[in-house]
């Protein structure tokens, strides 16, 4: 079924994505993948990049052998290149219940991110995946066509397959994020676009993350309601995800202690990331995109 | 345990509203959030995990810490010094007669007076003692000195005013007595001052202070009141009624009389100011009942527009008479008018039952049940004769007694009389030098007259004392049970048993049960409403009325001036000076703070 390319633009504009095309995703480390890409390795192979030079022995490649050396030396020598690999990009998009709160949804932003962070690694002949979490059945084939998408080409099924994905159910993140680093052993740059506000924490999953050497970018989307609640008095909150009650008398004379308290909670976050060499950004879910994007996302290391 | 100030148990009124208060369960808003879990943080930061923190401007903290000081504030009992000092002894007389209830202030003058005095005991030091005397038609003492302020309070609750008119000067008198060699004496008088007995008493150094009750009003009330019948015709009958105007203006009203509670005529009646007027109602009753006249005028005084008074028809007095032949008794007997004579020359245990007997030279072998008088009589268990006396002069007699009022004893000379010494009942109210020779008493219940001459050895009954003495002797011998009284007057009558119980009916419904006395007389002193008793013996029933029927009473302009004796004047004050508590100020204000707090507890959470 043909897709239309006017999907890209619910995502994100035009204007932001011929910005974005300039950009080029910052890896810190040589990929280590073993497919063929644009990315400089530490592998030997027959890109135009010269890398050393190594003796010569029966059976190598004889149009390899610098002739001008041998005219000077008498010995042979053979010219080695680097092999330019492709980056695994990796974004782990948390689809869970929590992220459907705020004026703009958590989870619009979160998927505006990630439509980001593939377009520009689409534009820069990496492999991008995208792993929703939590995966409900229905969900699942669309998750598959997430996985490993390589080419500007696939720019418009990605985008595409990004916007039919649906919020819902209690996502474990400790979990989701050790099965990724299983399943993606190959390093690259891993991205959790996440409001990280799971009762089981977070600080196993990105541990498991940081073992595997890749760039670790930690996005922590927050509404603008979770920063400052609006709603006071005696109040009963249900926990979208769990379903648990709490009760809870709030006025605006505690304002400033909430806020504290989510302060708090995010400096944690922060402190753990910057424990670990993992690049932390905090966004409100109602702030322009463009912004976060060309600033926060250039300034925290994202690309360049 | 005792409480110096019971009443501010209602204050417990407080306590199941706040109960109350806590009980209204906080209805709570569901809000669906992202997730709880920074809730629970903000929660568990928000409780105490040290035993202090730092103070901070909270608006409850302020109104609870007022509100605690001022319940502090209230426990310590602040007051404004007054006048008043400690240790005082203080006499409080408080009017309770019929003028007392004059409307002419809110509610009446004696629940002001009341409110007044309950004024005076809140401001009382503990150290200071007070005895309330209640004055009326009679003076009582309703609590001795005492410093506990309920007790005094429960006392004065138990005050009530009756009709009897006023009395001022015995509870004066009264304090007086008891403030005798007593320091810091107050005596404290509330009345309208309408009293008009109060020119005997000389004000000494009695600390007396009149709190004069009633601004005065117009009122017209009845001053008088007889029923009276015919001369001629024994069923008719006459009620006459003075009523009184005691305004600076003429007022009218009808004038309504009653016999037995059934209307039977109505007049119009004007009456000048400050003036009397008289009406007479002619009826013709054949039966024994009640007469009750009625004001119909709305004035301040409401006690004084009806009276009741008794309406009896005539009933001839039964005489028997045992002589051998006096024609001056006997003409003297007949010409009395209501007499039915009987003369017989000799006593036999047939004789019909009569109210009087007159024994005229006979010596009874026994006494004659009923009144006797007994003239030239002898020899008796009465009377034991030692002879004869010849031509006593007459010396003394007391004409102030009833049996003597027109006898005269001047010109009358008796030739012999007997000499004999008189029961120890009897005294003597006609006297030669030696002998009593008149003489009167009372025996169990039975009157006797002895007359200790034979009227026929004498010029008496040639003089006009003689029909006058006997006509007052029949009257004395058949006593009239007085059936019209005034308001505290006792009512007494003989009763045929002795020793039994006699229920009362008062006015009001009340049923007093009173005993008679040893010889059957019933004495009544109870009478301190108006209105129609009736009594009940067995059988027998009777009624009696008691009316207020006072001029001085119905005049209800409160005096400004009390004159005591001839130089003694006490001036009305106006101002009470008493200690004001104002604790109860303060716990008002922690109560209103009290719910202010609430309010604004829910305000600042909605």
């Amino acid at each position: 079924m043909p897709i239309n390319p006017e999907v890209m633009e619910t995502l994100i504009s035009n204007d932001l994505m011929k910005r974005l095309e300039q950009l080029q995703l910052l890896a810190q480390r040589r990929s280590k993948s073993s497919s063929k890409g644009e990315r400089r390795s530490r592998a030997r192979g027959y890109s135009v990049e010269f890398a050393d030079y190594r003796n010569y022995v029966p059976g190598d490649d004889l149009r390899r052998i610098d002739w001008n050396l041998f005219g000077r030396l008498g010995r042979l020598f053979l010219k080695l290149y680097e092999e330019e690999r492709e980056l695994p990009v990796t974004i782990y998009l948390d689809a869970s219940e929590s992220m459907l709160f705020g004026e703009v949804t958590k989870f619009d932003f979160a998927r505006q991110v990630a439509a980001a962070i593939g377009y520009v690694s689409l534009c820069g002949f990496d492999r991008v995946t995208v792993e929703p979490f939590p995966l409900v059945d229905s969900q699942k084939s669309l998750a598959g066509e997430l996985r490993s998408v390589r080419g500007r080409h696939s720019s418009i099924r990605f985008f595409d397959n990004l916007n039919q994905l649906k919020v819902g159910g209690a996502g474990d993140l400790n979990q989701v994020l050790r099965l990724g680093s299983i399943k993606h052993r190959d390093p690259g740059i891993v991205v959790v676009l996440s409001d990280f506000l799971n009762l089981d924490g977070y600080e196993a999953g990105l541990r498991s993350l940081t073992n595997r050497g890749s760039d670790l970018h930690a996005v922590q989307i927050l509404a603008e309601e979770e920063l400052e609640p609006s709603t006071y008095g005696d109040l009963k909150l249900i926990d979208s995800e769990t379903g648990a009650e709490q009760e809870v008398t709030f006025g605006k004379y505690r304002l400033k202690t909430y806020q504290m308290t989510v302060h708090k909670y995010c400096q944690r976050l922060r402190d753990f990331c910057q424990a670990r060499g993992i690049h932390y950004q905090m966004a409100q879910s109602n702030t322009p995109i463009d912004d976060f994007l060309l600033k926060a996302m250039r300034s925290g290391g994202m690309w360049r | 345990m005792n409480f110096l100030n019971p009443e501010a148990l209602v204050f417990a009124v407080t306590l199941p509203i706040v109960v109350v208060f806590y009980l209204l369960k906080r209805r709570r808003m569901v809000q669906l959030v992202s997730s709880t879990i920074i809730w629970k943080r903000f929660l568990n930061e928000t409780q105490a995990s040290s035993p202090f923190q730092k103070l901070r401007h909270n608006w409850l903290l302020i109104i609870q810490l007022v509100l605690l000081a001022l319940a502090i504030f209230a426990l310590i009992r602040p007051y404004f010094s007054g006048k008043s000092e400690s240790g005082r002894f203080v006499v409080v007389i408080l009017d309770i007669s019929a003028s007392m209830q004059a409307t002419d202030v809110s509610l009446n003058r004696f629940e002001h007076a009341k409110a007044e005095v309950r004024k005076m005991i809140d401001g009382m030091y503990d150290n200071d003692e007070m005895i309330l005397i209640l004055s009326g038609g009679r003076t009582e003492v309703l609590q001795s000195p005492t410093s506990v302020k309920s007790i005094l309070r429960k006392a004065l609750d138990q005050a009530k005013v009756t009709d009897s008119p006023t009395r001022l000067l015995d509870a004066i008198k009264l304090s007086q007595n008891l403030t005798r060699n007593r320091s810091k004496v107050e005596v404290h008088l509330f009345s309208d001052g309408v009293s008009s007995d109060l020119d005997t008493f000389e004000l000494q150094d009695l600390n007396l202070v009149y709190h004069r009750l009633g601004e005065g009003g117009d009122n017209l009330g009845i001053v008088s009141l007889e029923v009276r019948s015919s001369l001629e015709q024994s069923y008719e009958q006459s009620v006459f009624a003075t009523i009184g105007n005691f305004s600076t203006n003429a007022m009218s009203s009808e004038v309504t009389l009653f016999f037995n509670d059934q209307m039977i005529g109505n007049r119009n009646l004007t009456v000048g100011p400050t003036n009397t007027a008289s009406l007479v109602f002619s009826t013709n009753q054949s039966t024994n009942g009640v007469f009750r006249v009625r004001l119909k005028k709305d004035d301040v005084l409401k006690v004084d527009n009806v009276g009741s008074v008794m309406g009896l028809t005539r009933r001839n007095v039964d005489v028997l008479l045992i002589t051998k032949g006096n024609i001056f008794l006997e003409k003297a007997i007949r010409s009395i008018g209501d007499v039915d004579l009987i003369v017989k020359s000799s006593l036999t245990d047939s004789d019909p039952k009569v109210d009087v007997v007159v024994l005229d030279s006979i010596r009874p072998s026994v006494w004659p049940m009923g009144n006797v008088m007994a003239i030239n009589t002898q020899s008796t268990n009465w009377f034991q004769p030692s002879g004869l006396l010849e031509d006593p002069p007459i010396v003394d007699w007391k004409t102030t007694h009833p049996l003597l009022r027109f006898v005269n004893f001047d010109n009358i000379q008796v030739a012999q009389a007997v000499n004999s010494e008189l029961p120890t009942w009897m005294s003597p109210i006609v006297e030669s030098s030696s002998v009593p020779l008149i003489a009167i008493g009372e025996n169990d219940g039975q009157r006797a007259l002895w007359v200790g001459f034979n009227p026929l050895d004498s010029t008496w009954p040639l003089r006009v004392s003689f029909p006058i003495f006997i006509a007052n002797a029949i009257d004395w011998l058949n006593p009239k049970i007085v059936t019209n009284l005034r308001v505290g007057e006792p009512f007494s009558m003989r009763m045929l048993d002795k020793d039994s119980m006699v229920l009362v009916t008062l006015p009001d419904g009340e049923i007093v049960q009173t005993p008679t006395t040893g010889n059957g007389e019933l004495v009544f002193a109870d009478t301190l409403q108006q209105g129609v008793y009736h009594v009940k013996s067995g059988t027998n029933k009777i009624s009696f009325c008691v009316n207020l029927l006072d001029g001085v009473e119905s005049d209800i302009e409160a005096k400004d001036i009390l004159e005591l004796g001839q130089y003694g004047r006490v001036e009305a004050t106006v101002q009470l000076d008493t200690n004001k508590e104002l604790w109860r100020w303060f716990a008002i204000i922690c109560l209103l703070l009290l719910m202010f707090e609430w309010w604004f507890y829910h305000r600042r959470t909605a």
